[in-house]
């Protein structure tokens, strides 16, 4: 596949800030004033990633890792330090309009709208700005009414809406000019569960029925759950893991646990294609290897021993995201072990 | 199905006449809201025209004192520069003044929503919203140099009318682009909005009165560092028709209505350049 079938493309990606680091010791605050130390702080290091047309995928890291950062360098809103970003075959940071004219964006902690305005003037307002037809406009707006029953607030003003109100605004009004690419920053943030999954079922249809391409970074692993085929995991701005959330969990994850209550004690516990998590002489947590799946442990435990109750843990999705950004953090401290590989420099 | 993104690139005629009628709606929209706040709407003009107003009583008194006016200029010829420089500070008002909030939109992340339209971000941010003391400013610059213009014992010619407003104009530039220099410092650094207040506070004190009372130092300070001759003091002198007739500086004051169309222009690049280096708050 070329650059022009992916919607996003970028190669070496990379934002490095210099910020000041203060002096210790002996009059500091005056040497830091004075004579500051500039630190060249590497934030994103070498991306490389592609995302196709129609993907949904997510951005996943822990805070700081990169995420925004990316998004902002995606949106046109930084220039990159150096490596090439195509966003639908454009340069964001080079043509800021035509790109502006191609995405949508939701930053979900900060408002696009106007602060004084009522949010359907705010929309009317992204309207001409975009230069969207009536007819478009008022089929946009009742197909985002439909789903995210806008026309309940959106005659009040934007200062005055709840966070969950506000953010749906923003989601219309990332959309209203139909972009084919559109990046949510933490969009669900705060919101309640009804709302979240109001907005769930919207970004879907903007997928499934729009055909949009939809780069969505949260630190909510049941969203990414229910909607991202894809996950794209940053840590310490780079890119550690891509693939799908099932291929996350068997590559960093325990996967199912094995739980095992017995009605004597039992001594030695081997079972085939099992690890033994914990065992005391009553109780066991197992975990399976390899292609061994649970229902293989769970039969082999209930032939050989005597068992009294059994039970088949999932492991949860977001203990798999801690241990996911605790091993992804083990492994580049180990690549940075190496001399040559020193991100901050003075 | 043709999208938004896929309609022909605009010609510069047509992004003009677009950014006007967004400008328009934009303005129109954020009037109304402020006036919805009955109170606090009358409120900010009633400042604005107290505020401006002090600004004359002090002048009233010294003009009263020094009956045969300041410097070279008659007590009508101090009136004409106050009103210019007061009526170009209400036009700053309207039109420049919230750059001045620059860093609370940078803090809010409202500055990047602007990255996000097609549309020149300069303008969304002038648009950001509505200032309605400005109506009082401008009320009283409007005013006062229509008094000054009644009192001034010159023949109004047409061109010299045309020369007056532009002059005003000028002004209204002179002012943005110093304070649009420094909301490029303010993307970096927040507390540069001192310097902007410091300016003002400058340009409040000496821009309404003829600098030919001040030093000949400071007179050149206030005309190549901050160039506050620019607003009023030069462009009145020509009208009154006490400029200096050779040298450069005859040349300076008979066009100085274009250093605020120099200036500004410098300064956008100035900006452009800034936005090119902007560094977006938080994460």
């Amino acid at each position: 596949m070329s650059d022009a079938d992916f919607a996003i493309v970028t190669r070496d990606l990379t934002k490095t800030f210099s910020v000041a680091r203060r002096h210790v010791g002996r009059f500091a605050a005056i040497r830091s004033l004075f004579d500051p130390i500039r630190v060249h702080r590497t934030v994103v290091d070498k991306l490389t990633m592609s995302v196709a047309r129609g993907e949904l995928v997510a951005l996943l890291g822990p805070n700081g890792a990169g995420k925004s950062t990316s998004i902002k360098m995606l949106t046109g809103i930084l220039t990159p330090s150096s490596g090439e970003v195509f966003v639908d075959g454009r340069v964001p940071h080079r043509d800021r309009v035509g790109n502006a004219r191609n995405i949508g964006a939701v930053f979900g902690q900060k408002t696009q709208l106007w602060w004084d305005l009522p949010a359907k003037q705010s929309l009317a307002i992204l309207r001409d700005i975009f230069d969207v037809p009536k007819s478009v406009y008022d089929r946009q707006l009742a197909d985002f009414d439909a789903i995210l029953e806008l026309s309940e607030f959106w005659d009040t003003p934007v200062r005055n809406l709840s966070l969950g109100q506000r953010v749906r605004c923003e989601m219309a009004g990332a959309m209203l000019h139909d972009p084919s690419i559109v990046f949510l920053d933490e969009p669900t943030i705060g919101m309640d569960v009804v709302v979240k999954e109001q907005t769930r079922e919207f970004l879907r249809a903007q997928v499934q029925e729009r055909g949009r391409t939809i780069v969505l970074t949260t630190h909510d692993m049941t969203e990414v759950a229910r909607l991202c085929e894809r996950v794209l995991l940053i840590n310490h701005g780079r890119l550690m893991f891509d693939g799908t959330l099932e291929q996350l969990k068997s590559k960093y994850g325990s996967g199912a646990l094995v739980n095992v209550t017995f009605s004597e004690p039992v001594g030695a516990l081997e079972v085939p294609g099992a690890r033994v998590v914990s065992h005391d002489a009553m109780q066991a947590v197992l975990a399976p290897m390899g292609v061994t799946t649970p229902e293989d442990i769970v039969r082999a435990l209930i032939s050989r021993f005597p068992v009294v109750n059994l039970a088949v843990d999932e492991t949860n999705i977001e203990d798999l995201m801690r241990d996911v950004y605790l091993t992804t953090a083990d492994e580049l401290a180990h690549k940075r072990d190496s001399p040559d590989s020193d991100r901050d420099s003075a | 199905m043709t999208t938004i993104a896929q309609l022909p690139v605009w010609s510069r005629a047509h992004r003009l006449a677009h950014t006007v009628r967004v400008a328009r709606k934009v303005s129109v929209l954020n009037l109304r809201a402020r006036m919805e706040y009955r109170g606090d709407f009358v409120i900010s003009v009633f400042f604005g025209i107290i505020w401006q107003t002090s600004t004359l009583m002090f002048a009233s008194v010294l003009l009263t004192r020094f009956k045969g006016g300041l410097g070279n200029f008659p007590g009508s010829g101090v009136l004409l520069i106050i009103g210019m420089r007061l009526l170009s500070h209400g036009l700053y008002v309207l039109c420049f003044s919230n750059l001045g909030y620059l860093p609370l939109l940078v803090d809010e992340g409202r500055m990047e929503g602007y990255f996000l339209r097609p549309l020149s971000i300069f303008t969304q941010l002038l648009l950001s919203q509505f200032n309605v003391n400005a109506i009082g400013d401008i009320a009283v610059g409007a005013t006062t140099l229509g008094f000054a213009v009644v009192l001034i014992h010159i023949h109004w010619a047409i061109g010299t009318i045309v020369y007056l407003g532009v002059a005003v104009i000028g002004g209204l530039l002179v002012e943005g682009a110093l304070q649009l220099m420094l909301a490029c410092l303010l993307l970096r650094s927040p507390g540069s909005r001192v310097l902007g207040s410091w300016i003002d506070e400058l340009m409040s004190t000496f821009g309404n009165y003829p600098l030919s009372i001040l030093p000949k130092v400071v007179v050149g300070l206030f005309t190549f560092l901050l160039p506050l001759a620019f607003v009023a003091y030069f462009p009145a002198e020509v009208i009154l028709g006490i400029a200096p007739r050779h040298g450069v500086m005859s040349i300076v004051t008979r066009w100085s209505p274009l250093a605020g169309l120099l200036l500004f222009m410098l300064a956008k690049r100035v900006w452009a350049y800034s936005l090119r280096h902007y560094h977006s708050a938080g994460g």
